[in-house]
């Protein structure tokens, strides 16, 4: 890659000859015609490839367009329709850069915008073309320019653009076309996930800072109803239950400094949206999880679980459309709005004076608590505890991390850090653990089912009976590495970390 | 990825002809393509406006000094990319000589495009050397146009064994007729006969046409200047032929 840049804008038309006589005599110009073109920009709905510095791209019916932060790109055959997730995308290698970056989000049209584009051609002496310049127009009156080496000719790339950019009125371009393209979109990277909230000080209000942690929680909730609903990705669903899950585990670790109550008021309300959204997303985990479990199968055929798959999709459809009444439902709809309301009330009350203890008082106590509880439970397991009292300490270290994460502007970063690494490590063992014990027993119980309406072939059963098998061997193993995990965590270290914690 | 050589051991049969277009239509029906000139003559090279010079030469591939990577150059068409030719490919008999494997040694160079190109297009030196053995290692599908005379189905033949006593992984061999001229009785009944009686020869046959050798002065495949011409409309036949058991 060269150094100068290949990108220009300018306030008002490029003009073809001004550029021609720029490059004239090393270069030639062949000025394609003028086109109107629609630029159809894609991204997942938490913007990963605007994050990743990429941008995907089709003009009218034409190939997706990958551009790499590099300026290198690969084109590929399109989805069908969008919102399309990876499978969607015909196989190739722009599915296959793809696929480490949005991993199970759907790509969706993001913006689309109408541009006068024309492409030209830069050719060397022997008439060969070097580089293409491409030149876009928008309504508001200002183009862009760009060069496009071709492979092997990068330093041509690097002449072109020293000489275009001494055309007067071309300026370097500090923005992509994407950037460009996003200014009329109805929704923006800014705003993703970003939930503006008053900073958390050590002096703030308990009773203030508590409402100001659910209120992103609550926004969270809200904006990936429609996706939820619409099935776009697994995904929406997936972020709307971690919502849900850390505005239950705040309620009950620090909503009692709440006013009038607003704990106890909530607190069914969120258990009832959580066990609402519970069984779609179990049924997404086997569904996501099914082909890398049947590949794993030594003595059954892997399409021997076909009708496990099927099983699964049409129970999950049923269980779909109750999710989907639920959160469409009058109930869903008020406590939602509720709740919005009670939180802005709370932030604005407590800032009167009466908001209960300092925060940073607040949080020492109930991270230590927290903490307290988390070991006890952690000191109490063997290789052979049985697993609901795994699962009990798996929820202590999730409402751990939860209180960590609200509370990490009081935090200091020298003992957060380490021990929020150690109960990460932690918890990944515990999820492992877990899993595989839902996944086991929940294979039985489909198998049972199925047999039950007759929709288990005996190869069926026998490959799920494998399949519990396999899960039953990881299982063993999760349990060897628990206890070793739980050591260190358990150590004075992490112990004198969480005392020097909030200061 | 597929990889092809056009491959005669007498020259003159079309065979850069023929990997220029197939190798546009590939890249055309979007797939990436590679095409690599192995010519010193560099007649492939010349066609797309690149010059045939590939730093090192081919001492610097062969040994390895130099991934191929650096010598490519994208052409004047969408997906299709170019290894040029370069004079100092006469002497690559001498420095294959010196490396280990060295009839492995083109099938090694490719190995890190895997990825990147769906066909690679070897346009061969009309000669049987060890470049050719080679070459013979690396492809999936060897392409041989042919002159309709009976020498040249003899020479058919003879590759066709000296391939089928490859140990292990053999090429596909087939052949088509190229430079058939319609007025001869020979042609046309050699093209017949043997395209239904051969394993191996392909039913499409490319006609001798001026506007074929016109490729020379237009710079440019047949298929890309000429796409409605009666010669781009072969090599589209023998295209489908080739890569129609791929869709």
């Amino acid at each position: 890659m060269g150094t100068s840049s290949r990108a220009f804008t300018k306030q008002g038309a490029v003009e073809v000859e001004a550029i021609a006589a720029a490059l004239h005599p090393k270069f030639a110009l062949t000025a394609g015609p003028e086109k109107n073109v629609s630029h159809h920009w894609l991204d997942t709905f938490d913007w990963r490839l605007h994050e990743a510095g990429i941008s995907l791209e089709y003009l009218d019916d034409g190939p997706l367009i990958l551009q790499l932060p590099d300026g290198s790109r690969l084109q590929g055959p399109r989805a069908k329709k969008w919102p399309a997730v990876l499978h969607d995308l015909p196989a190739g290698r722009l599915r296959d850069a793809l696929a480490p970056i949005i991993a199970l989000r759907a790509l969706l049209s993001v913006v689309t915008v109408q541009r006068a584009v024309r492409e030209s051609r830069v050719l060397n002496a022997d008439e060969k073309t070097v580089a293409r310049l491409l030149t876009e127009s928008a309504d508001d009156g200002t183009s862009r320019l760009q060069v496009q080496p071709l492979r092997g000719y990068e330093l041509d790339g690097d002449r072109i653009a020293r000489l275009i950019g001494r055309v007067d009125g071309l300026t370097s371009s500090t923005t992509t076309p994407y950037d460009d393209a996003l200014k009329f979109a109805t929704r923006s990277p800014s705003d993703n996930g970003q939930h503006p909230t008053p900073p958390l000080r050590p002096e703030t209000p308990a009773s203030v800072a508590v409402a100001n942690m659910l209120a992103p929680f609550a926004a969270a909730i809200d904006e990936n109803v429609a996706g939820t609903i619409a099935a776009i990705d697994t995904e929406f669903l997936h972020d709307l239950r971690v919502a849900v899950r850390r505005t239950r585990s705040i309620l009950k670790l620090a909503g009692d400094v709440l006013p009038a109550n607003l704990a106890e008021r909530f607190q069914p309300e969120f258990k009832w949206l959580g066990d609402l959204t519970t069984p779609v997303r179990d049924l997404d985990v086997y569904l996501l999880e099914l082909d890398n479990l049947a590949a794993r199968l030594a003595s059954a055929d892997r399409h021997d679980l076909d009708p496990f798959r099927s099983f699964l999709v049409r129970h999950r459809s049923a269980e779909r459309r109750r999710l989907v009444r639920g959160l469409r439902s009058a109930r869903f709809k008020q406590l939602m709005s509720d709740w919005r309301t009670e939180l802005a009330k709370v932030a604005l009350e407590g800032d009167d004076g009466d908001g209960g203890p300092a925060a940073a008082a607040f949080a020492r106590q109930r991270i230590r608590r927290t903490f307290r509880k988390v070991v006890r439970r952690g000191k109490s397991i063997a290789a052979d505890s049985p697993s609901e009292q795994v699962h009990e300490l798996r929820k202590r270290c999730k409402e751990l991390r939860y209180l960590l994460e609200v509370f990490r502007p009081l935090c200091a970063d020298g003992p957060y850090r380490p021990l929020v690494k150690e109960l990460k490590a932690l918890q990944d063992t515990l999820g492992d653990f877990q899993d595989g014990e839902v996944q086991r027993e929940a294979v039985r119980e489909f198998a049972a089912a199925m047999m039950e309406q007759g929709a288990a072939p005996p190869a069926t059963v026998l490959a799920m009976g494998e399949l519990a098998a396999q899960l039953d061997a990881h299982q063993l193993n999760a349990r060897g590495e628990l206890v070793g995990r739980l050591k260190p965590f358990l150590a004075k270290e992490n112990r004198a970390r969480v005392k020097a914690l909030v200061r | 990825m597929k990889i092809y050589a056009t491959y005669n051991i007498k020259g003159g049969v079309g065979k850069t002809s023929a990997a220029v277009n197939l190798a546009h239509l590939a890249a055309r029906g979007g797939y990436n393509v590679l095409l690599w000139d192995l010519d010193p003559q560099g007649a492939a090279t010349y066609l797309f406006r690149v010059r045939p010079k590939v730093k090192g030469g081919s001492r610097a591939l062969v040994d390895g000094t130099r991934s191929l990577d650096d010598a490519i150059k994208a052409t004047d068409f969408d997906g299709l990319d170019l290894l040029p030719a370069d004079f100092r490919y006469r002497n690559i008999d001498l420095q294959l000589d010196d490396v280990r494997r060295p009839t492995r040694r083109i099938h090694q160079l490719l190995q890190p495009f895997d990825s990147e190109y769906d066909v690679v297009i070897l346009d061969c030196p009309p000669s049987i050397s060890l470049l050719s053995e080679n070459v013979l290692h690396a492809v999936d599908t060897l392409l041989v146009p042919m002159i309709p005379a009976t020498l040249s189905i003899r020479t058919f033949d003879q590759l066709s064994s000296f391939i089928g006593d490859f140990e292990g992984r053999q090429p596909q061999v087939r052949a088509f007729f190229s430079m058939v001229d319609r007025r001869k009785r020979l042609h046309c009944d050699l093209v017949e006969q043997l395209s239904a009686q051969r394993r191996g020869v392909l039913t499409t046959a490319i006609p001798a046409l001026s506007i074929i050798e016109q490729m020379a002065e237009q710079r440019a495949p047949v298929t890309a200047f000429a796409p409605h011409s009666v010669a781009a409309k072969c090599y589209e036949a023998l295209w489908y032929e080739v890569n129609g058991a791929d869709g």
